[in-house]
Order: C-alpha cells, then sequence, then structure tokens
C-alpha cells in the first residue's frame, strides 16, 4: 500500500483489526486488554496515519471499475485525525464501560469514518457510508431500553435509505461518466437528464447524513437515546462525514446557502424549550452544522477553510459538552433540565470542564470557536449576502443562549434540585480535560488548526474589532437571558415531548395507514357480507321455487309443455331468418 | 432566578448576596462594553453597523424575539411527555389482546 506507513496498512485498518480482536478476548485479562485497546489504538493509528503523504494508495478493480481505496489531501487528512482524535476521547471516556457490544461499535464506527473520508470512488464511499450506518447503531442499541431500540430502529432504516440513494446516484454517474472517481458535482435545476438524477441522488443521500431541515430528526430521535459514553462517537463521526463529503464534492452549491441558514436557526428555537439536555445539544448539533454548511455553500476557499475548522473545533466542543451532560447522565440517571440543578456542588469538575464547552462553542475569545466561526460569517459578508449575515449573527446569539448558557445554568445552577451524586469518574474528567484544553489550545493559539485546513488562510481573528463586537454580542445575550428570567418570561423546563419532524413518520404516516387499514377491511367486511348476502338471497329464491308446490316443482302439463316446445321453435326460426 | 425562595438553599451561588455580586459585575462589564463601542473605532462593513452598540443590540434584541416565539411555538408543538411511549404502549396492548383473543379461540 503506502511504503511510508510502518503497517502498510489502509489507514482505517488498525480499528477493524481492533474491533475483531476484541470479538475474541475473554474473561477477566481479556476485559482489561479491550480496555487498553480502545485507547492505544487511536493513537498507534494516529502515529502510522502521520506517515501518509498525499497521493492516491490502493488501486483495486471491482467488476472491470477502477477504484480508489485510499486518496490523501489534506480535507480527508483532517478529517481523519479529528476522527482519531475523536476516537481517542472517547475510548479514555468510556473505559469504565465493560460492555463487549459497545467497544467493538466504536472502533469499528471509527474505522469506517476514517474509511470514507480517505474513499477515493463512489463504491468505495457506499460501502464505508453503509459501515457508518451498520456500526453506530449498536451504540443506541446497547442502551438496551424499549425505546432505544424502537430508535434505534427507525435511526436504522435513515441511515441506510441514505446508503441506498447513494448507491442509486453511484451506479447512474458511473454509467454516465465512465469513471468512479469521487469529483466535483454540479446541481442543476433547470434540466432534466440521468447525470443531473445521479447528482441529486448523492446530494439527497448526503442531506440526509448531514441533517438537511425536515431530513434531520434521526438526530434529535436517536443520539439522545444513546448510551452515555455511545453519544461522544455519534456526535463526533456521521454528521462530519457527509460535511467531508459535501466539501469534497458540493463546494460553491448556493442552494447549501439558503439550507445551511435554515439549519442554523430552525433548532435553537426548540433548543430554548427544550427539556432533555442531550436533546438540546443535539439540536445545537444541527445549528453548528448549520453553520458548516453555509460555509460550504458559499465555496471560497476561506469559507470552506471556514466550515472545515468548524467541523473540526465543534467535534472538541461538542464533544466536551456531551461528555459533561453524559456525565451527569452516568451518575443522575437522567439529563432532564426540570429535575436537575445545583449540581455544581456535587460534581464541581464536571461544571468549569462543562463552563469552558460552553464558552468554546458560544465563541468567547481565546476559546475555541471564536477562531473558526468568524471566517464563515466574514465569508457571507464578502459574498454580498447581508440576510444571510444577520440571520448567521442571530444564530450565534441563539448558540450561546440555549448551549452557552442554558446548559451549565439548568445542569449544574437554576434552582437546587438536592441530588447528591457522586462526581464524574477520573477517565470521564480526564477525556473532558483533554477536550478542555484542546479548545483553548486552539482558541489561543489558532495557527495550529489554521496549518491543518486544506487551503492556505490568512486571517486572524484576533482584533479589537472582531473581540468587542463578539463580547458585546455574548454579554447582551446573557443580559437577555437575566433580565427574561427575572421577568418569569423564560420558558421554563417541562416534562414534554416536542413535535417535529419526526411527527410525520411516528404519528400522520402511522394514523393514515391504520386508517387505511381500516377502510379497507371495512370495505372488506361490507363486501364480503353483500356477497354472503346476494348468495343467501339467491339461494332462498331457488328455495322458494323448488319447494313442492313451487311453480319450479309442479308436474307441468302436456300442452304447457308444447306450447313452450313451440315458443322456443319459433323463435330459433325467426332468428333463423335474420 | 433563584433567589425567589423565602429560605435560599445552602451553597455559594444560592445565595443572595453573591448573585447580587455576580449581576453587579455581570451589568458593570456590560456597560464597560457599550463604553468601549464608542471609545474604539470599529471597522465597519455594512452600513447597518454604524448603529452605536450595534452588535450589544443585536445580541439583546434577538435573544429576546427567540424566546418569545420559543414559547408561541411550545404552544403549538408541546406534547405530554409520553406521547409518542403512549402509541407504542397502545400498539402493545392491542397485541396482548389479540394474542389472548387467539388463546381463547
Amino acid at each position: 500500500m503506502n511504503e511510508l506507513s510502518y503497517t502498510g496498512l489502509p489507514p482505517f485498518a488498525l480499528f477493524f483489526i481492533g474491533a475483531i480482536l476484541l470479538l475474541f478476548l475473554r474473561g477477566r485479562l481479556g476485559q482489561t486488554i479491550a480496555s487498553v485497546v480502545t485507547v492505544a489504538l487511536p493513537v498507534l493509528s494516529f502515529i502510522d496515519l502521520l506517515q501518509w503523504s498525499h497521493g492516491s494508495y490502493g488501486a483495486y478493480q471491482l467488476l472491470s471499475l477502477d477504484l480508489t481505496l485510499v486518496y490523501v489531501d489534506k480535507l480527508s487528512l483532517l478529517f481523519a485525525y479529528l476522527f482519531h482524535l475523536a476516537a481517542f476521547m472517547g475510548g479514555i471516556y468510556a473505559l469504565h464501560v465493560k460492555d463487549r457490544v459497545q467497544q467493538v461499535a466504536a472502533l469499528a464506527y471509527a474505522g469506517s469514518a476514517i474509511g470514507a473520508v480517505f474513499a477515493g470512488d463512489w463504491i468505495t464511499l457506499f460501502v464505508f457510508w453503509e459501515l457508518l450506518a451498520l456500526t453506530s447503531v449498536f451504540l443506541v442499541l446497547a442502551r438496551r431500553t424499549e425505546a432505544s431500540y424502537r430508535s434505534s430502529m427507525r435511526y436504522l432504516i435513515t441511515q441506510v435509505l441514505s446508503g441506498v440513494l447513494l448507491f442509486s446516484g453511484a451506479l447512474l454517474m458511473i454509467q454516465q461518466t465512465g469513471s468512479a472517481d469521487i469529483t466535483n458535482l454540479v446541481l442543476d435545476f433547470s434540466s432534466f437528464s440521468l447525470s443531473n438524477l445521479a447528482v441529486w441522488l448523492i446530494f439527497l443521500a448526503y442531506g440526509i447524513k448531514c441533517g438537511f431541515p425536515l431530513m434531520h430528526n434521526w438526530i434529535i430521535d436517536a443520539y439522545p437515546q444513546a448510551t452515555s459514553t455511545g453519544t461522544i462517537f455519534l456526535i463526533a463521526l456521521t454528521t462530519k462525514v457527509a460535511v467531508y463529503a459535501l466539501a469534497r464534492s458540493f463546494a460553491g452549491t448556493d442552494i447549501l446557502i439558503t439550507i445551511g441558514l435554515v439549519m442554523a436557526c430552525f433548532p435553537i428555537f426548540y433548543a430554548v424549550i427544550e427539556n432533555d439536555l442531550r436533546r438540546v445539544l443535539s439540536y445545537s448539533m444541527i445549528n453548528q452544522i448549520g453553520f458548516m454548511v453555509c460555509g460550504i455553500g458559499i465555496g471560497t476557499e476561506m469559507a470552506v477553510n471556514g466550515a472545515v475548522a468548524t467541523a473540526f473545533n465543534h467535534v472538541i466542543y461538542k464533544g466536551l459538552l456531551m461528555m459533561a451532560v453524559g456525565a451527569v447522565l452516568y451518575r443522575v440517571g437522567h439529563v432532564n433540565g426540570s429535575h436537575l440543578g445545583g449540581l455544581y456542588k456535587s460534581m464541581p469538575k464536571t461544571t468549569v470542564l462543562c463552563i469552558v464547552g460552553a464558552a468554546s462553542i458560544s465563541a468567547f475569545p481565546l476559546f475555541s470557536g471564536f477562531v473558526s466561526k468568524s471566517i464563515i460569517m466574514l465569508e457571507m459578508l464578502n459574498a454580498g449576502h447581508k440576510i444571510g449575515w444577520l440571520l448567521l449573527l442571530f444564530a450565534a446569539a441563539g448558540v450561546f443562549h440555549h448551549a452557552g448558557i442554558k446548559i451549565p445554568f439548568f445542569a449544574f445552577f437554576a434552582h437546587d434540585s438536592g441530588l447528591k451524586v457522586k462526581e464524574a469518574p477520573i477517565n470521564m474528567l480526564i477525556a473532558m480535560g483533554i477536550a478542555a484544553v484542546l479548545c483553548i489550545y486552539i482558541g489561543s493559539y489558532p495557527q495550529f488548526l489554521y496549518s491543518l485546513l486544506p487551503f492556505p488562510i490568512d486571517y486572524s481573528p484576533y482584533d479589537m474589532t472582531h473581540v468587542v463586537t463578539q463580547l458585546q454580542i455574548l454579554f447582551f445575550s446573557a443580559l437577555a437571558f437575566v433580565w427574561l428570567n427575572l421577568k418569569g418570561l423564560y420558558p421554563p423546563e417541562l416534562l414534554s415531548t416536542n413535535l417535529d419532524s419526526d411527527w410525520f413518520y411516528r404519528k400522520l404516516f402511522p394514523s393514515v395507514w391504520q386508517r387505511a387499514i381500516k377502510a379497507a377491511s371495512n370495505i372488506s367486511y361490507y363486501l364480503k357480507f353483500a356477497g354472503t348476502n346476494i348468495t343467501k338471497n339467491m339461494i332462498k329464491t331457488a328455495e322458494k321455487y323448488s319447494h313442492p308446490d313451487a311453480p319450479l316443482a309442479r308436474s307441468w302439463g302436456i300442452n304447457t309443455m308444447l306450447l313452450s316446445l313451440l315458443s322456443v321453435m319459433i323463435v330459433v326460426l325467426i332468428f333463423n331468418y335474420l | 432566578m433563584s433567589d425567589n425562595h423565602t429560605s435560599s438553599p445552602e451553597g455559594f451561588f444560592y445565595q443572595p448576596k453573591t448573585i447580587k455580586w455576580i449581576l453587579r459585575v455581570f451589568y458593570g462589564l456590560c456597560v464597560i462594553l457599550v463604553a468601549l463601542d464608542f471609545i474604539i473605532h470599529r471597522h465597519i462593513a455594512t452600513p447597518i453597523e454604524k448603529i452605536p452598540t450595534f452588535y450589544g443590540l443585536f445580541g439583546f434584541i434577538s435573544c429576546v424575539i427567540l424566546v418569545l416565539i420559543a414559547n408561541q411555538i411550545r404552544k403549538w408543538v408541546m406534547r405530554d411527555e409520553h406521547y409518542y411511549a403512549a402509541e407504542s404502549e397502545q400498539i402493545k396492548n392491542e397485541i396482548i389482546k389479540r394474542k389472548a383473543g387467539n388463546t381463547n379461540e
């Protein structure tokens, strides 16, 4: 494969080898080895990855198609680094988990994500695309509750649907162009042709995985149902693979700006009224992906840089927030804002780490969000989309409101719930600590991240205007929160279900289906009823005319018989002459 | 906020005094940020940014609007906690009933 790498294996291979190895480990010693593998493997694989240089590797043929197993450039490398980091942090965070299903699934899931970003052709991408779905679903299933089972099945259906769309699009694309290489694609709204259909199918497949509006509900549905440790892997991988795929093929597609703006704005309303804090973070994730999709839609080198940098930071700070909320879930057993509060007393370290994550996602100066989000907003303005810029500004204020304030406030402060729990386990604290250090490091020393970006970048986030304006937005958003709270206008946390687009397939379609079945069974009942009645009546009539005195059973006289015979013969005669 | 209770719960952040001081410092920082807006020279890319303390106003107003709209949305979309679970419960009961019916037959 690549003579430069130590193992000579493709970059994702170690993860799959590790996952298979874990399947066969037994006993206490086996458990210890399994735990070590989940943390050490991402490190080993990362060291191996550092040896890779740009280019195509591992060409192979399938049904006379030329396929490329590994395509390395700056974009794919950045995402691969990110996924290694996510697997490493997730591994430490989940170190106390003895559930082999989750350990195997997490490793194979990370391997699939890495395989997907390195895929050089549509077929290879499709294989890893489906593997992402099949491996990640176990992280939801592993919660082992009725709700998580149902949710995981809905998740699987959505993900496999995305895979099927991708595969159809890929086959059509290969048939039309003769090449399987992943290329830049152009969406055409005006013409209808097979190659355009292929582009649309691929776009939709990416859209589902990316959480486009109305296709987003699997995120809200499945992620809060996963195990406290499984969610950390989930939020880092699937959607980021989709962002990568969009950046690779659809950079500069105008409609993505609109889609991104909708994604950035609508979830914040839901996040404000949602009670389940992991669900709040899932809505917040769609909002963040909205920023990235906007960046990709603008499509300039700088904007794509901004989108990719946001994706990188997002995995770390959203991971940190999700880890903090996951620690609460682990200790308290639920994450309903309505029944939390005052936890800073029993979980002070988690509280501080959560606040670092909150500051990073809200883009406070010196925290990582500050150095990436503004690139997209600046490019939005440079591209002349003033309304878009204002909407992003609104979304940025909203992020601070629901993720920056709401999460730490309702979990750790607010009204004292009287909960007395232990501080998060040490491994969770270490994982959160690593994420927090990275948030501050990247925020204070952005050049580290900028040097990894796919295009050269000449941008300095730290100037007086940016710092002051950003602080103004944040402080006055916080002021709004304080004022609304003091006035009693802030929506209280309530145990509830909020209807979203999943209502269509969880409520409307099933009820329409049930009604249709009912109607069909009614119709069939009436038809049967009518049928039996008609037959019954016929039998009755026949009976009526055939009992001993009835006309049919009466013995006929010779005259009557001759008369009838004659009439028949006359009729035949007449017909003969016609 | 949390100081509505007559007897405030234990803990540093629940003391009315602490809350008062946190809010004072916070209001003070807000005032400083407004003052800075008039002292430093901001780079301006769009005419709308010329409004004094545009970013502060925008942040405050958009958050208030966000919450007010969210409150309205809540009236439309909020359902019982077991809204979807009730459905599955109903299906389960029906299946149980059907099974019971079959065994009777």
